[in-house]
């Protein structure tokens, strides 16, 4: 068995495996490495509930259409299907208020006038003032952080007339109160930049940014489930002669006498290759959180090389937030409730529930910024139906699968700390709640769950060892690990990289692995590609010629 | 992807992946199909929060001892196997009963119990195990012989071989019960390890079975990582020689020239598209492949009608996966090497109980949940379970077995066997408690046909062990040497010689007959167990070829 590769990384999630298939294509010699028995760590579509109701047990929505990567690898190429709509996601309220998010300027207007004709105008303006830049912006999410980058971000104001002083002062929340009348304008677009890839939109600055990008946001469904991205990686990497090795822990990286870059990835002694470690030749790359990082290196030797790194590893928090994920098989679609109804949400695979009232949003911000768990319960969630835009996943006897997803803090201080998320009762309870909020939602939807199973921020630790407190995206995304906050994706040891923990969040956009896969192959000097020259978005927006106006 | 194919394998399973992966590495563009989006079938591993399941099959029989380990280099692929010393532990009430992997061991488990048993034992066992290594494991990497050509080198291979013969006449029962044990409660631990995997214990005729599963149930092993590394291995394998899997893809009629007798050209799939190969080798089961992918009108009469009658298996298996938050079983009132025995076998005191257990499945009952054995694989395979928390509690993965029925309603069953199982279980070891219980996996005989449809009725055999439908009838005269009356057309799944059971032969052997007729390079040697029962006159030379 080869035990000397050119490049190694370890963790072969959707970011590992993107860095990994980028090298590999290049002409290096790569191995990826995985402790579990599966890959995709959290893009992960498993069978819960029988062979044709496929259920996407974490990351359910797919950012790809946002990225270059999709083009690069020619992912469509190696059994990918991505479904497109007209909209990526809805919103709906308990009080039977919908939107439809979508992409079409002309559409988005006049779904935008049912809730208030002057915030639709103030919408569609500035979208046509920032779709010229998406491009520009976008790139921002697939370069390392720079000081340039920073100044556009804070610039962003100027699409809404607000300087970059203004920026950094606002908050999400101020922002959208300046900019719009209705409540629930400012509540859609308030849950729109919540989602964790921006920022924490009740920071100052952060959170003023992550509403303005959140407007460039695209997703779709992919075909049969979010694993299919995760074997078209697989199938691209091994296509360019990578090496993916399953069941494989590693217990520590030993790193190569300074100035050199051949370092070696010690395996754990339960892996059942022949082989004790593998020898990187240029350089390991940390597809794992900085935290989890820390244990297979050298502390004193980090420290002397890198005491950034060294600082950023001990000090990163994971504390922030974790979800809690039910799943349910139900006999049919769930039936939105509403008065005005606009029939798209019913084929939207992204469903937010915002928060009810802009007080509520306030009220809630604040109780989960102490966090006091329970108490925001049910307050806001991310539904995933994909059935909606996926028939296939459909069985023939009408059933299919709905999560719900909603984010706790992980102090869990009034039940005993986070070992709670082991209690049988308090798990009962969240897991009632999540069923109770889709009754409201969707009435009559309790008596279509046919069979239900959640998944705890502590099951998310346990099957993943980099989703420290549950975390999703291997740290928090916010305050002192915000955008030149986060780890350099090139450390100052040499051979030494990361591809998570960086900017920006990791999710299914696959950007970490694409912007560690870029340093890497400039070290290697096999930057320079003739396929390596996806824009952002690009491949969307073919599929989309004619649809989407105005960019 | 080309379309210029000379093999198409139906199934990635263990025998489709054995059998693609010599074609590929003896230079044929060859390309797997299969219908779940993972392969593995049978080899399949689920991690659930952490823990991982092996929801099907978990205990490997002879493990290196498989020509493909060797042949494919698995083990640089990941395949790596884990042989507990303690192997099979039997409580009964106030006594228990130990065999270890260790011959020498297990006759002073045996004597322990039973003082006049052990020299008995010993006995057995020594018999078993020649009559592994020296025919029934060689024969498995053979083409099956014509019935009475066997018996004949059988009866001229010397005492061991007129032995063999004889059993050939019993039942598993019988066979055992031969060695006079003194405790019944010896026999009926030998007659649970031969029916673990639903022979019948009264099998006419199926007593030859015996010695190999009594004796490899004393050497059993775990794929270290769950079973599905063994699929992965075997994928590796075949897609390092330039051969491919696609998942998801499900065939719906295999196509044959128009002329009658007219070649098979390739296969349909259910999006209505066409891929052409030289050669089509099936693992699916005869139903499908004789009834449903190929036209039976344009068929040997022979063929469609053995289809027809074919048998299932009279069992099927109950397989209750949990996932735990403490600690691993500890069983009180019983010796401490019972907490690290591989299996742990409940509710057996006589043979009796073990035919009625049997007959239960067989007949449509719903076991009690007081027979079965248990396993706890993250004990000897620390990669089953999340271990980097112990801080929220140690994980540990547990396992529960039985025969089952199919034809039941499982969907609530299911639940109510578990539930029975694991309190069964934790009257044995106190330790466990439901409330540790994080996710529970029950798998009836409905989710192994819906899981793995090949296994029509939960038939994990692919059709019952019987001696009209073994070796040279498996699946029909006709079809038994791998080929069929269609040309082209190939079978090589559990329901052809050697039959089910992770044993990777059928896939091996067949993979011998598809190179021959597509005048491919035989790059692999004869194994040398099979070449010393060849040199000991057991088998012929010439069932190597193309007999």
């Amino acid at each position: 068995m080869e035990d000397t590769y050119d490049v190694v990384v370890v963790g072969a999630g959707v970011n590992g495996l993107t860095c990994g298939a980028y090298l590999a294509r290049a002409g290096l010699k790569v191995a990826v490495v995985e402790r579990r028995n599966e890959c995709g760590a959290f893009a992960l579509t498993e069978d819960l509930f029988g062979g044709e109701n496929p259920t996407d047990t974490h990351a359910a929505v797919c950012f790809l259409p946002m990225s270059p990567v999709w083009g690069d690898l020619d992912l469509d190429r190696f059994g990918f299907d991505l479904l497109l709509g007209k909209s990526g996601a809805a919103a709906v309220w308990p009080d039977g208020k919908n939107y439809v998010y979508y992409y079409d300027l002309d559409l988005q207007r006049r779904e935008l006038e049912r809730l208030s004709e002057k915030d639709a105008r103030t919408t569609i303006a500035m979208r046509q003032k920032l779709l010229p830049d998406a491009m520009e912006l976008l790139w921002l999410f697939f370069r390392p952080p720079s000081a340039e980058g920073e100044e556009r971000l804070f610039d962003l104001g100027r699409y809404v007339g607000i300087s970059p002083a203004q920026m950094h002062e606002m908050n999400g929340l101020e922002l959208l109160d300046e900019l719009f009348d209705e409540e629930h304008v400012k509540l859609l677009w308030l849950a729109a930049a919540d989602i964790g890839l921006f920022g924490d939109v009740a920071m100052p600055g952060e959170g003023a940014v992550a509403v303005m990008l959140s407007s460039l946001l695209a997703t779709g469904t992919p075909k049969g489930g979010m694993h299919t991205l995760v074997h078209a990686l697989v199938r691209c990497l091994r296509f360019y002669g990578g090496t993916l090795l399953l069941n494989t822990p590693v217990t520590k990286v030993e790193l190569a006498p300074e100035g050199g870059t051949s370092h070696t990835v010690v395996l754990a002694e339960e892996s059942p290759y022949p082989v004790d470690a593998l020898h990187a030749r240029r350089g390991v790359v940390f597809n794992v959180s900085p935290a989890v990082a820390r244990q297979m290196l050298d502390d004193q030797e980090v420290a002397r090389r890198d005491p950034l790194l060294h600082q950023k590893m001990v000090d990163w928090a994971s504390e922030g937030h974790c979800a809690f994920i039910s799943h349910f098989l139900i006999q049919g679609l769930p039936e939105w409730g509403s008065r005005a109804w606009n029939p798209d949400v019913d084929i939207s695979p992204f469903i937010l529930r915002p928060y009810d009232s802009w007080e509520h949003a306030h009220e809630s911000q604040e109780r989960y910024h102490r966090g006091a768990t329970m108490e925001v319960l049910g307050d806001i969630a991310e539904i995933y139906n994909q059935t909606g835009q996926d028939r296939s996943r459909m069985s023939a006897d009408g059933r299919c699968t709905l999560s719900v997803e909603i984010e706790y803090p992980v102090e869990l201080n009034e039940y005993g700390g986070f070992g709670a998320w082991d209690d049988r009762a308090l798990i009962d309870q969240v897991h009632q709640a999540h069923a109770d909020m889709m009754e409201r939602l969707a009435p009559g939807f309790r008596s279509q769950v046919v069979d239900s199973l959640y998944f705890t921020p502590l099951d998310n630790w346990r099957r993943n060892a980099s989703a420290v407190y549950g975390h999703e995206i291997g740290g928090d995304n916010s305050g002192a690990q915000w955008y030149t906050g986060r780890v350099a994706p090139r450390s100052a040891i040499d051979g030494i990289y990361f591809s998570q923990g960086i900017w920006p969040a990791s999710l299914t956009h696959l950007g970490n692995g694409y912007v560690a896969a870029g340093v890497v192959a400039e070290d290697c000097g096999v930057r320079e590609q003739e396929w390596w020259r996806s824009a952002p978005m690009e491949r969307f927006l073919e599929r989309y010629t004619g649809h989407v106006r105005g960019s | 992807m080309s379309e210029d194919l000379d093999v198409l394998v139906l199934g990635a399973g263990p025998n489709g992946l054995t059998c693609a992966a010599y074609l590929a590495a003896a230079g044929a563009r060859v390309r797997v199909l299969e219908r779940n989006v993972e392969s593995g079938g049978g080899l399949t591993s689920q991690e659930l929060s952490g823990f991982t399941f092996n929801s099907h099959a978990i205990y490997m029989l002879l493990a290196e001892l498989m020509p493909p380990y060797h042949d494919l280099g698995l083990a640089d692929y990941g395949v790596s196997f884990v042989r507990p010393d303690v192997q099979a532990a039997f409580l009964f009430d106030g006594a228990s009963l130990v065999l270890h992997s260790d011959p020498d061991a297990s006759v002073a488990g045996v004597a322990a119990l039973s003082p006049g048993d052990g020299a008995r034992f010993r006995e057995l066992y020594e018999d078993f195990r020649r009559a592994s290594e020296e025919f029934i494991i060689p024969a498995t990497y053979v083409g099956p012989v014509e019935p009475l050509d066997q018996i004949e080198m059988l009866e001229q291979g010397g005492e061991l071989g007129r032995w063999l013969n004889e059993l050939a006449e019993l039942t598993p029962r019988e066979v055992i019960h031969g060695y006079g044990f003194d405790d019944e409660r010896v026999e009926a631990a030998l007659v649970y390890l031969a029916s673990m995997f639903g022979l019948d214990p009264d099998g006419g005729g199926m007593g030859f079975l015996a010695p190999i599963y009594v004796y490899r149930l004393m050497q059993a092993a775990l794929v270290r990582g769950g079973s599905h590394q063994m699929a992965s291995a075997l994928r590796r394998a075949l897609e390092a020689n330039g051969g491919q899997v696609v998942t998801a893809a499900c065939v719906r009629e295999v196509l044959r020239e128009a002329s009658p007798g007219g070649r098979v050209t390739g296969v349909r799939l259910d999006d209505g598209s066409v891929i052409r190969a030289r050669a089509v080798v099936s693992t699916l089961n005869p139903e499908q492949n004789f009834l449903q992918l190929l036209d039976p009108d344009g068929l040997d009469p022979g063929v469609v009608e053995a289809a027809r009658a074919w048998e299932w298996d009279e069992t099927s298996l109950f397989v209750a996966n949990w996932g735990v938050v403490g600690e691993a079983p500890r069983y009180q009132g019983y010796p401490d090497e019972v907490s690290s025995s591989l299996n742990v076998v409940m509710g057996v005191e006589s043979v009796s109980d073990v035919v009625a257990h049997f007959e239960a499945a067989r007949t449509g009952r719903v076991p009690d949940g007081k027979v079965g054995h248990a396993t706890c694989p993250s004990l000897f395979d620390p990669l089953a379970a999340a271990h980097h928390l112990p801080e929220y509690g140690n994980c540990e993965v547990l396992r529960w077995e039985c025969l089952a029925p199919y034809g039941v309603d499982w969907s609530a069953a299911k639940h109510e066997l578990a539930d029975r199982a694991f309190e069964e279980w934790s009257r044995h070891a106190p330790n466990l408690a439901g409330s540790n219980v994080r996710i529970a996996l029950p798998w009836s005989p409905a989710d192994i046909e819906e899981h793995i449809p090949s296994m029509r009725r939960g038939a994990i055999k692919h059709g019952a062990y019987i001696s009209i439908q073994m070796g040279y009838n498996r699946p029909s005269a006709e079809c038994s040497s791998y080929r069929t009356p269609v040309e082209g057309f190939y079978v090589a799944g559990a329901s052809t010689h050697p039959g089910g059971m992770v044993l990777l032969g059928a896939g091996y052997n067949a993979a011998r007959v598809v190179a021959e007729d597509l005048g491919l390079r035989i790059w692999w040697d004869v194994p040398p167990q099979v070449q010393a029962a060849i040199d000991r006159g057991y088998l012929p030379p010439v069932a190597l070829g193309s007999s």
